[in-house]
């Protein structure tokens, strides 16, 4: 028994590391961050905001290196990966691989960061576009003619527009500086591949490390704690989820003990076909179909549709919660009857097959009433695999609460996923999917639970 | 899979009546899709009629004026109903095949791979693993990494051929490859580890099916832009799980057969007997799965265009036109004509699939 739940713990810990990893992957897979960027610079104020943006990844702990290990061409330094923006990061490390010389095209940026700041200080706003437009262009080339275009373009500009001779120094400067940073380069540096070792500081270790104590970070879209954005959300789908399931196992239960009892065998046909057929309708379809005839003005206006209703602070206990009830119950119908056709038919089979055996054939022959033989010798012989059914069945009903309470817009569990997944709120996915695998592996040790009390071979070996 | 109702329907089998209607009903979706573009529909699936919102069908007004005329009705935005079920045909399948052919490739391969090796059987040694996991970064490094961030002298030579990465890349890899070989032999200790891809691969499954499918589904459509390739791309790396659970266990039997173990004592290589010998014999559960799985694909198709997420919006489909009920609860027909059509597509494949179950089964021939 205490073995059994060791194990299954056990597994937690695989399967945690393997979900936070994929998100992880995917979360730096996507190229969300470099269009923020792009943007960014397109604007006016970019230094400032550039500080901000570095303040947010200080923040957020994205500065940090990816993973334990990187690798770097010895040409280029290590401090590079502080530079920003994302454009001129880039345009550096191609400088600094092709010429190998860090200190001179060090020398080279610090002239093109003084003629950033030259042509940030023009007054007339047509000239400061067009040098900007020419920076950026020039971040952008990727070879030596270019570059040497896009400088003299500058300089040549500058030479008309001004007579400052501090401005036309720098222009001067940088042009020389690119040419001795020609002549000087060291092209071979770039073959040597440095690997470095970064030890626990680097984003994937910390994001573990925050699964593992819990620390599920904070939503990107309000800033509010992603625990507490959960907690609020669990308890609409838990109580959907479990009012579904009670309902579902109830009815299938029952109904089989009538499909099995020999009295009652014209039921099996009819019902069988119903269930085969329900079976195909998709959850949306039967939500549809439900909210016409019982919702809508126009049939059959019992029910609610949207939402959980609003409940005042004096309302009793009982209140509160017939409240809820009679605002899921097209929800939890939903549920139910897209659920119940698998159970039904599982049931019937694993139940079916029970009443195969001897020993039912035994009973008979002692003559207990057919009931007693239903549901004592053919029921409690078929809760293995019910168990079983039970364990398995846990992720298709969350699943299909997702899309209920998309449906009827219940804050719940499912519409925050959507809603997250929508607006792009990483953390917050992550959250929800960690809770329901954890929602599959509790599932996974009731079953155990069960079966143990179940199964007297299991307990009394 | 859901095979269960094959017992209680069999005897609609034997009359074929259900596989008869089932393959009607399959080659009249088949039809719209093929001919879609060539039936004389009076509108195109996302064209809008704003001046006939939410028009129940059979409004024989225009049609008696001689004008165009919803047959079917229309949604929210004046599409045409009847226009988007024949055209939701070609999405339902335009993502379903391909994806279930993705799926069902990798579930092929990890299956049969986990099924047939087991525990035991796969070899490798560790002077390989780790020569061959140092000479791909390093191929990684002279072939993509360096010529990435390049700066060239001059605009002109900027033109170098693509497959140059490629070639660096991959004759590094076998350079690295060569080494360890030749290192494996002479130098280092041979020593080699057995890998347990059974195992692997099983738990692999089981980790990917603790998390409810559509949620993982939403999930990684969140990660790319909405569009019906990625969405395949998606789908068919998610449903893999069922077919190789499946062909492991139907590998797991028939490995134990006679005629395997006397491929093996012919002394056939292992992967050939796989191919040739092990796989073709549990085709019959391949099929059938293949078949659920294009049904269960269907219907995700509709509920993902229901919920707006991972495909384009201007796509038509039967579950966008059902969306538009959540505007209008009396809209019954924007509910009924699409659901129509997607139980009986869904139904039709399993019946279809029912139908091999049993053609397949030796016993009934």
């Amino acid at each position: 028994m205490v073995n059994y739940l060791l194990k299954q713990i056990w597994w937690i810990i695989p399967t945690l590391w393997f979900i936070s990893s994929a998100v992880f992957v995917l979360l730096k897979l996507i190229p969300g961050e470099a269009t923020f960027l792009q943007e960014e610079e397109s604007g006016v104020n970019s230094a400032s905001r550039s500080a901000i943006y570095r303040q947010y990844l200080e923040r957020t702990g994205q500065n940090l290196p990816l993973f334990y290990v990187s690798f770097r061409s010895a040409a280029e330094p290590d401090t590079l990966k502080s530079i920003l923006p994302i454009s001129e990061q880039q345009f550096l490390r191609s400088m600094a691989l092709t010429y190998g010389n860090w200190p001179l095209v060090a020398e080279f940026y610090t002239h093109l960061l003084k003629l950033k700041a030259i042509s940030k200080k023009q007054s007339d706003p047509q000239l400061r576009s067009y040098y900007q437009k020419q920076l950026t262009k020039l971040f952008e080339a990727r070879d030596a003619t270019t570059l040497q275009h896009i400088l003299s373009a500058i300089e040549q500009t500058h030479q008309r527009s001004t007579t400052n001779p501090a401005i036309l120094a720098v222009c001067e400067a940088t042009r020389q500086s690119f040419t001795q940073l020609q002549q000087n380069k060291t092209p071979y540096t770039k073959y040597i591949p440095v690997f470095n070792w970064h030890g626990g500081h680097n984003q994937y270790h910390q994001s573990l490390r925050n699964v593992v104590k819990g620390d599920l970070g904070i939503s990107l879209r309000d800033g509010r704690l992603v625990h507490s954005i959960l907690a609020e959300a669990i308890g609409n789908t838990f109580l959907l989820s479990l009012c579904s399931l009670l309902m579902i196992f109830t009815i299938a239960i029952l109904l089989n003990f009538l499909l099995i009892h020999e009295d009652y065998s014209w039921l099996r046909k009819p019902v069988l076909h119903t269930v085969y057929v329900l079976d195909t309708i998709p959850l949306f379809l039967l939500a549809s179909l439900l909210i016409i005839l019982l919702a809508s003005n126009q049939y059959l206006s019992l029910f609610p549709v949207y939402g959980l209703g609003t409940i005042s602070e004096e309302a009793t206990w009982l209140e509160k919660i017939s409240i809820r009830l009679y605002h899921l119950a097209i929800p939890g119908i939903c549920l139910t009857v897209s659920s119940i056709p698998y159970v039904i038919s599982q049931l019937n089979a694993a139940m079916t097959e029970v009443k195969q055996a001897d020993y039912i054939q035994t009973a008979r022959a002692k003559g207990i009433a057919e009931w007693k033989i239903v549901r004592q010798h053919i029921f409690k012989n078929a809760l293995l695999p019910l168990i079983t059914l039970f364990s398995g069945f846990i992720p298709a009903l969350l699943g299909g609460a997702v899309v209920i309470e998309v449906i009827f817009a219940i804050p719940g569990m499912g519409r925050l996923l959507v809603d997250s997944v929508l607006a792009r709120d990483y953390p917050v996915v992550l959250g929800i999917v960690l809770v329901m695998a954890f929602a599959k592996m509790a599932a996974h040790s009731i079953a155990d639970v069960l079966y143990y009390l179940a199964d007297p071979r299991i307990r009394f070996s | 899979m859901k095979v269960k109702t094959a017992k209680n329907t069999s005897s609609a089998f034997k009359k074929k009546r259900a596989p008869k209607a089932a393959f009607f009903f399959l080659s009249l979706v088949g039809f719209c899709i093929v001919f879609a573009d060539l039936l004389p529909l009076p509108f195109s699936p996302t064209a809008l009629d704003l001046q006939h919102i939410y028009l129940p069908p059979l409004q024989t007004q225009d049609y008696i004026a001689g004008k165009p005329f919803h047959w079917l009705g229309t949604d929210h935005l004046g599409r045409d109903v009847l226009a988007n079920i024949i055209y939701g045909c070609r999405t339902a399948i335009l993502l379903s095949l391909p994806a279930m052919a993705i799926a069902s490739a990798l579930g092929l391969l990890l299956g049969g791979i986990a099924g047939f090796y087991g525990n035991k059987a796969i070899r490798l040694s560790i002077t390989h693993v780790f020569t061959l996991l140092l000479t791909f970064v390093l191929a990684y490094y002279y072939g993509f990494y360096l010529p990435e961030y390049s700066f060239k002298e001059s605009a002109v030579d900027a033109t170098q051929p693509f497959y140059l990465k490629w070639l660096i890349f991959i004759s590094i890899l076998t350079t690295g490859l060569v080494v360890s070989k030749w290192l494996h032999k002479r130098i280092l200790l041979p020593l080699n580890v057995s890998i347990p891809i059974d195992q692997l691969i099983m738990k692999c499954i089981e980790m990917l099916s603790s998390v409810p499918r559509i949620i993982l589904i939403l999930c990684l459509a969140a990660y790319t832009r909405p569009s019906l390739y990625n969405l395949i791309l998606i789908t068919g790396l998610t449903y893999w799980t069922e077919p190789a659970r499946l062909i492991r266990a139907e590998l797991l039997r028939v490995k134990t057969l006679n005629y395997i173990e006397s491929a093996r004592a012919m002394g056939l290589a292992d992967f050939y007997i796989l191919i040739r010998h092990a796989l073709p014999n549990s085709l019959s559960s391949i099929i059938v799965a293949i078949t659920f799985g294009t049904a269960g694909l269907i219907s995700l198709e509709s509920t993902l265009s229901f919920l707006n997420i991972g495909l384009p919006v201007d796509l038509p489909s039967w579950g966008r036109m059902v969306a538009s009920i959540r505007n209008n609860f009396s809209a019954w027909w924007l509910v009924l004509f699409p659901g129509i059509a997607l139980c009986s597509t869904v139904l039709s494949l399993q019946a279809v699939s029912n139908w091999l179950v049993y053609k397949l089964n030796p016993r009934n021939r």
